[in-house]
């Protein structure tokens, strides 16, 4: 499938989150800030989408610092627990390519992450499926 | 303040939870197993009472649907049993009866004459020494002569069911039988959530696709909310004695539901309207709750649920602090907007593990409806629904340990 462009990228962030913000730079890079809300009880989770051509896709919660579950020592499926940088799908089978609209893809699969991480917060269960590798994996990561 | 689907929300997990204070379908099905075994015992063809037309009937909690777990996970569950022989009062005394029916129970050839726990003052109490974690109670009673309940206006198909029962403090007092009616009060019970309770049989049958369902699994708003107010009152007071009864929650709760859908509507209504003064009356000084199926009327004194309040003002207090806490408690989650704090305060209530079950079981639910393309997000908030611009697409989290 053929690349979207940045700029259909951001139009369509614009058009679903008319409240966020987008900075772009050329065909290169973008940046999306905004705030999701997974379910009509929850608080919303002010968060930050990065895409770099060289470096694929990368997603953050910036707020708030999560708590963790009782007993735990990490977040589940993350790449980062200091920098809340979360994991929301496997690069090594192709889930993400770039003929995907971020607000089809990544910004659902982050609305449910916050989903199944409220519930993890209070159960220490994750239910949202999904695979959690070893360390050793982590070079195989580039693309997200 | 919260939105109306936000309400739908928290009145979803709170009736998931509640569920899980209900008796197990194992435990439903070896209490009724066994009550009609002990009815076989008592009123079978071998038994010396088979000529009273002997009948056992669940009563309180069991027969209303609103059977509620113990606080403590160890406690067995409390259900009580209606023993009814057609006996006629001029021909029997209280402990006539009472032995009657004991001495059956204690034969030789009983099963259950290793199992009766010390006598009380109405009934007699069967121990089960095994999982299921209850005990029956058992109170045997003979037909009332019920033309004084019509006399003072109470319809005859709820005043028929009106019972003498025993009272072993009292019966060398020369005292009169008490009297009850367990099965008239269930009957005006019923009728309080009757609308709810049709339209909820009614789409159940349709989405289970069957002719019957079974009359324990249609539980209605208000048999929730007590339930519900049980446990509340449980957290609170523990197994203080002095407790609000769970027979005053009951009754100012039916008093107070108007049939609403949801149960956080119910709540709320139910909580607003307890203390109503039609239902809880100050009368010269006294406090009165009647037995909706016992009235006073034309001298006659009636049940008053509020008895023990008089002898003991603290009990009273119990309740108008009970009530007061589970307002706010109540209120509380409307602002909060954060699921995990509305779970961590649910579960101070309900318990941790019926909770953590049930937030388990709805986002395994969301990630099923993912699975089969039917999860969709609201654009401008990122909710997660059946209704949405943007499809939930299939995908697997991943991540690292760090």
């Amino acid at each position: 499938m053929s690349r979207v462009s940045l700029i259909l990228q951001a139009g369509a962030l614009k058009s679903y989150f008319p409240d966020s913000e987008i900075s772009r730079y050329r065909e290169g890079e973008l940046t999306w800030v905004g705030t999701l809300t997974p379910s009509h009880i929850s608080r919303g989770y002010k968060v930050r989408l990065v895409y770099a051509r060289t470096e694929g896709v990368k997603f953050y919660v910036l707020e708030p610092k999560l708590e963790l579950a009782p007993g735990a020592v990490s977040l589940p499926h993350v790449y980062s627990n200091a920098d809340q940088r979360i994991c929301l799908f496997t690069p090594l089978q192709g889930e993400w390519h770039e003929g995907m609209y971020f607000v089809r893809s990544i910004v659902p699969w982050a609305s449910e992450w916050l989903s199944h991480y409220e519930v993890w917060a209070v159960t220490g269960d994750w239910n949202g499926g999904g695979t959690q590798p070893k360390p050793d994996s982590e070079k195989q990561d580039k693309n997200t | 303040m919260f939105t109306v689907e936000a309400k739908q929300q928290f009145s979803n997990l709170l009736e998931k939870s509640i569920t899980k204070l209900d008796l197990t379908d194992a435990q439903f099905e070896a209490i009724t197993e066994r009550y009609r075994a002990v009815g076989e015992w008592l009123g079978g063809e071998d038994s010396p009472l088979a000529k009273y037309y002997p009948d056992i009937k669940p009563q309180g909690s069991l027969r209303l649907g609103t059977v509620t777990r113990p606080w403590l996970r160890d406690d067995e569950f409390d259900l009580d049993f209606t023993f009814k022989l057609q006996i006629p009062k001029v021909s029997i005394t209280q402990y006539g009866l009472k032995h009657m029916v004991g001495n059956r129970l204690k034969d030789e050839r009983s099963r259950y004459k290793d199992m009766l726990g010390k006598e009380k003052r109405r009934c007699w109490t069967i121990n089960y020494s095994d999982e299921t974690k209850f005990h029956m109670d058992i109170v045997p009673s003979i037909p009332d002569d019920f033309t004084w309940l019509l006399a003072i206006g109470v319809p005859y198909e709820i005043a028929k069911h009106a019972v003498c029962i025993t009272d072993n403090e009292k019966w060398n007092n020369g005292d009169d039988w008490p009297k009850s009616n367990p099965e008239g009060y269930a009957l005006w019970f019923l009728d309080k959530m009757k609308t709810r309770h049709l339209l909820l049989e009614a789409s159940m049958r349709k989405s289970m696709q069957v002719d019957k369902v079974p009359e324990h699994k249609i539980k209605t708003p208000l048999q929730r909310s007590i339930q519900l107010l049980k446990r509340h009152r449980d957290s609170v007071f523990g197994n203080d004695k002095d407790k609000p009864a769970s027979i005053i929650i009951t009754t100012l709760a039916a008093y107070a539901y108007n049939n609403e859908e949801n149960l956080y509507d119910a709540m709320s209504s139910i909580l607003s309207k307890m203390d109503d003064p039609t239902y809880l009356r100050i009368e010269n000084g006294l406090y009165v709750i009647e037995n909706p199926v016992s009235p006073s009327s034309n001298g006659y004194p009636g049940e008053n649920f509020a008895d023990k309040w008089n002898e003991k003002p603290g009990k009273a207090t119990n309740f108008f602090v009970w009530l007061e806490t589970a307002r706010s408690y109540f209120k509380s989650f409307s602002d909060m907007r954060d699921m995990p704090l509305m779970a961590k305060s649910l579960k101070s209530v309900i318990g941790e593990r019926y909770v953590n079950e049930s937030l388990n079981e709805i986002a395994t639910a969301q990630k099923e409806m993912r699975e089969g393309g039917l999860l969709k997000m609201a654009a401008g908030t990122g909710i997660l629904g059946t209704e949405g611009r943007a499809p939930v697409s299939n995908h697997n989290f991943h991540g690292i340990d760090e």
